[in-house]
């Protein structure tokens, strides 16, 4: 069973402390990104499930067994790193055979398995290659296949699509999906890319400066962020966050916003005390276009994509993000009628960050 | 002005040229002339007089070139490889220091910047006999005084030892630099791949490390044809011909037998079998990089 | 709630952690002050020595009575001529170091910013480096048979001269390496500005590589100083550079043992100078030079 235990994780450099507290459990066979922005420290714990940076307090299992103490080489993980790390002087067929090699597979055996991964990330025409007259794309394959040449318990992924162009990255993400659907090993990724996290992970681990926000299926953390930043930080658009202070209105709760505007919560499960701060987020696809409704807008940009249009408005100062449907026709200057519905509303405390009260769901 | 502008091109080249051209090309054109003669200085001017089979026979006599050869030939192999591996060796296990870089740098750097009559003169004072430090040490510790310059079978190392404190911190340098630029990423790939330390040295640092290997081994090994300085300080090519080297007799050839025209047979030779080893370096170099 | 530094969580990582774990570490370390004080073994005995009258020095006295005797005797005495001979070392470093600089500075920008054809860079890089291989003894031959003939025997002409040919390769690839860190760009926008090539170089790109002057200069300086074989084949007493004066130290005054090491000193106080001046220039210098 290939899984990999986080207990209470914490490192420190020199005086500072970086990470404390960590605790994960990750499945047999699960792919888990840990998502961030830079300097959350994602990368700081890759590299101590993979033993290359010694962990200061806590403990780490892979496979049931403590790995703490173990050099990586006896840790039984892979690792594709993000500037991809072939070895410059081999060719990718020496790459890919190196840890068999030093562990003295024999030579047909060594053979067989490089020559049946290059096929698998159809590399086979390139076994002969030096990693420089490689391409970008063609190289990082070349560093995945020589992970899973080795048949690895655990892969450790350090944001391998950071240096591809766009495109590019579209594609490999796909090619890793399909390769672990295949391979079914457990896998660790590292991204500072949120749409990465979502398409490719079965859970998500949301990290910000050292602690983990949440963990959860994409599609769990998109519908309930449980705090302000993981709401902010996973979605694109980004999500709308009004921060104003607790009312308590004719209809339930309300958030009163310093431009005079209200925005009407509906009977809240647990109200919090009037006068608190409060953040209310709600995403840009909940906004709902109604002659009769309560907001008033005025629209600054529109951005045509394509399958859908993004209307930015101003609504009593506060510069939100609608979705609306491409066959709706607006221009800067048009002034419409907004209503959010209470249920798609996310509450978090003002100061905090911490979603509040069980109460808001999604629709 | 305008011309000089115009110009600029041209005479900015021009000086070098013509420098080199004359202080080096002529002599080269002049050592075959000198090669085939014999010159006297007289009261008047000199007398050159053609005498190819002359200067050869003296070669054929000459009993000190088949040691001077010897002794060359095994002081740069011995001193050039213990300057290798002693320098390859500290950059290796000093690659972890991580302060006091400008202190190393600034200490390492101070045996090329020295002059080389200095240092030995400085190692005949430590070698000697007497009040050597060596020999100091020796005797504190109850074991007997060693000659150093005045064995015939100590000499030689005396000499070599002597280079290698003057050059290991030159290879050092060089390979700490290289060192220190090693992909810190492949390294962690490695060692990820599975790789002991051992295996991590011979398979991956080694390969890596080994352009600027082979640039300071053919630097290195130029430069140790070209000693001169430290012998004739230390031992003057003696006991008997023991530290003979071809530069020391070269000059003992012009200079105390005044042999000019012979000593012009010896310098082509000399020249021919640097060329030589340049050539098959270059090659070398030429295959190690590729 | 503990400090979690956002800023700091970015890794420094070095060669260092990569394959060296803590004990190595502490082997290194030693292995280098090993390596350091051996560097530095011969000169602090040597120093010792210089202070140490001649019965001291003979019977290993430590602690020992300090003197100026020998550097006195070396220096000012009746049978040296020390200062003479550090004029002359100083005369002929600086003229050649001037020279040399100048030739070998044109030279080198002339290479790289006038595409010349390929076989007159080509011929000229060669030659001056095979020429840097070959023992200078070798030349010495012709080249004293030429100086006497040109009456400039035993003449600091003759010294400096030499100094120059052997500096010169040295140099020139030195100043090269300089010129090719200069961004082109730069003595473009220059000749747009509407400077002629000339006041390009001298206003535009010659500034920027001063440090490189500044390195070259110094090590040219410095082995020009040093210089042994021609100073000693190519003069005579009078004419004595600072090394063929302790080579004389050396082979006349075997006895005066303080005295050789108070010469060793002293002739060793220009590179520990310069060391202490320009050390970051000489570093860098050698080492790009090593690299060719």
């Amino acid at each position: 069973m290939a899984t990999v235990e986080i207990r209470g994780v914490a490192k420190r450099f020199d005086e500072v402390v970086v990470m404390e507290g960590i605790d994960l459990d990750v499945a047999d066979g699960e792919f888990i990104v840990l998502v961030g922005a830079s300097g959350c420290g994602k990368s700081t714990l890759l590299r101590m499930i993979a033993g290359l940076e010694p962990i200061t307090a806590g403990e780490i299992r892979i496979g049931g067994r403590r790995v703490n103490e173990l050099e990586p080489r006896e840790r039984d993980v892979a690792m594709v790193f993000q500037s991809y790390a072939l070895y410059p002087h081999l060719d990718v067929r020496e790459n890919m055979g190196f840890s068999l090699r030093l562990r003295r597979r024999p030579d047909a055996e060594v053979r067989r398995q490089v020559d049946a991964t290059a096929v698998t990330l159809s590399l086979d025409a390139l076994l002969d290659r030096r990693p420089r007259a490689l391409s970008g794309g063609q190289r990082q394959r070349v560093a995945m296949g020589r992970a899973i040449v080795r048949q690895p318990q655990v892969f450790l992924f350090d944001e391998p699509l950071s240096n591809l162009d766009a495109k590019l990255r579209v594609a490999m993400r796909t090619e890793i999906r399909a390769l672990h659907q295949r391979l079914r090993a457990t896998s660790i990724y590292v991204t500072h890319d949120q749409v990465e996290a979502m398409t490719m992970a079965d859970r998500m681990v949301v990290m910000n400066a050292g602690r983990i926000e949440q963990i959860g299926r994409p599609l769990d953390v998109y519908d309930r962020p449980a705090s302000l930043y993981v709401a902010q930080f996973i979605g694109s658009p980004a999500i709308n966050v009004w921060r104003g202070t607790a009312e308590a209105g004719a209809g339930g709760l309300a958030v009163r916003l310093p431009g005079g505007t209200v925005l009407s919560l509906g009977p809240a499960a647990l109200p919090p005390a009037p006068s608190t701060a409060l953040a209310a987020a709600f995403r840009p696809e909940h906004v709902e276009l109604d002659d009769g409704g309560p907001l008033e807008a005025r629209v600054e940009v529109v951005e045509t994509l394509g399958p859908e249009t993004y209307v930015y408005v101003d609504i009593g100062g506060e510069r939100t993000c609608v979705r609306v449907d491409r066959s709706r026709r607006m221009a800067p200057g048009d002034r419409v009628r907004l209503r959010v519905p209470p249920a798609a509303i996310h509450l978090f405390d003002g100061t905090s960050g911490q979603r509040l009260g069980a109460g808001h769901s999604v629709i | 002005m305008e011309l000089v502008n115009r110009t600029f091109r041209h005479w900015s080249l021009v000086p070098a040229v013509l420098l080199f051209a004359v202080l080096t090309l002529y002599p080269t054109v002049n050592l075959v002339r000198m090669s085939v003669s014999t010159i006297e200085f007289t009261q008047g001017g000199e007398a050159w007089s053609f005498t190819p089979l002359r200067n050869l026979a003296l070669l054929r006599a000459d009993e000190v070139v088949p040691p001077a050869v010897r002794n060359t030939l095994l002081f740069v192999v011995a001193a050039v490889t213990i300057e290798m591996a002693l320098g390859l060796g500290l950059a290796l296990l000093v690659a972890g220091v991580t302060r006091g870089k400008g202190l190393i740098r600034t200490v390492m750097i101070l045996p090329i910047l020295v002059p080389p009559v200095a240092i030995g003169s400085m190692w005949k004072l430590l070698y000697n006999y007497d009040f050597g430090v060596f020999n100091q040490a020796l005797v504190a510790l109850g074991l007997p005084p060693a000659n150093w310059l005045g064995s015939t079978s100590l000499a030689m190392w005396s000499v070599v030892a002597v280079d290698v404190w003057h050059w290991v911190p030159f290879v050092f340098l060089i390979l700490f630099a290289a060192v220190e630029a090693l992909p810190v990423d492949v390294l962690e790939a490695a060692r990820v791949d599975g790789a002991t330390r051992p295996q991590l040295l011979r398979r991956v640092i080694l390969p890596l490390l080994r352009p600027a290997i082979v640039v300071a081994l053919l630097f290195r090994t130029i430069l140790a044809f070209k000693v001169f300085d430290e012998v004739y300080l230390l031992t003057s090519g003696g006991p008997g011909t023991s530290t003979e080297l071809i530069t020391l007799h070269l000059y003992k050839v012009f200079f105390e037998q005044n042999q000019l025209g012979y000593g012009a047979l010896l310098s082509l030779a000399l020249i021919a079998a640097i060329l030589a080893v340049l050539l098959v370096g270059g090659q070398g170099v030429r295959v190690a990089r590729a | 709630m503990s400090e979690v530094a956002v800023d700091a969580v970015e890794v420094p990582r070095r060669a260092a952690a990569a394959f060296t774990p803590a004990h190595r570490g502490v082997l290194g370390a030693a292995l280098l002050v090993l390596a350091l004080a051996a560097v530095l073994g011969p000169f602090a005995w040597i120093l010792t020595t210089s202070f140490k009258y001649q019965i001291a020095i003979y019977s290993g006295e430590w602690p020992f009575t300090p003197t100026l005797a020998n550097y006195a005797d070396v220096l000012f005495g009746r049978r040296s001529d020390f200062v003479a001979n550090v004029t002359n070392s100083l005369v002929v470093a600086s003229a050649s170091t001037a020279i040399v600089l100048v030739v070998a500075t044109l030279a080198a920008y002339s290479l790289h910013r006038f595409r010349w054809p390929r076989w007159v860079t080509g011929a000229l890089l060669g030659w001056t480096l095979v020429f840097h291989m070959i023992p200078v003894m070798t030349l010495i031959g012709p080249w004293y048979v030429a100086f006497r003939a040109l009456g400039l025997y035993d003449t600091r002409m003759a010294l400096i001269l030499t100094h120059v040919t052997i500096n010169l390769p040295m140099t020139l690839w030195l100043m090269r390496a300089f010129f090719a860190e200069v961004p082109p760009e730069i003595e473009e926008a220059a000749l747009v500005d509407g400077c002629r090539p000339l006041q390009a170089f001298r206003r535009v790109t010659l500034p920027l590589v001063v440090p490189g002057l500044i390195a070259s200069g110094i090590l040219a300086f410095i082995f020009s100083w040093n210089e042994f074989p021609i100073a000693l084949s190519l003069t005579s007493r009078e004419l004595a550079t600072v090394p063929v004066a302790i080579a004389r130290f050396a082979q006349q005054y075997e006895t005066q043992h303080g005295q050789m090491a108070a010469a060793s000193i002293i002739a060793t106080l220009p590179a520990v100078l310069l060391m202490a001046l320009g050390q970051r220039f000489i570093v860098r210098g050698l080492t790009l030079g090593a690299v060719k």
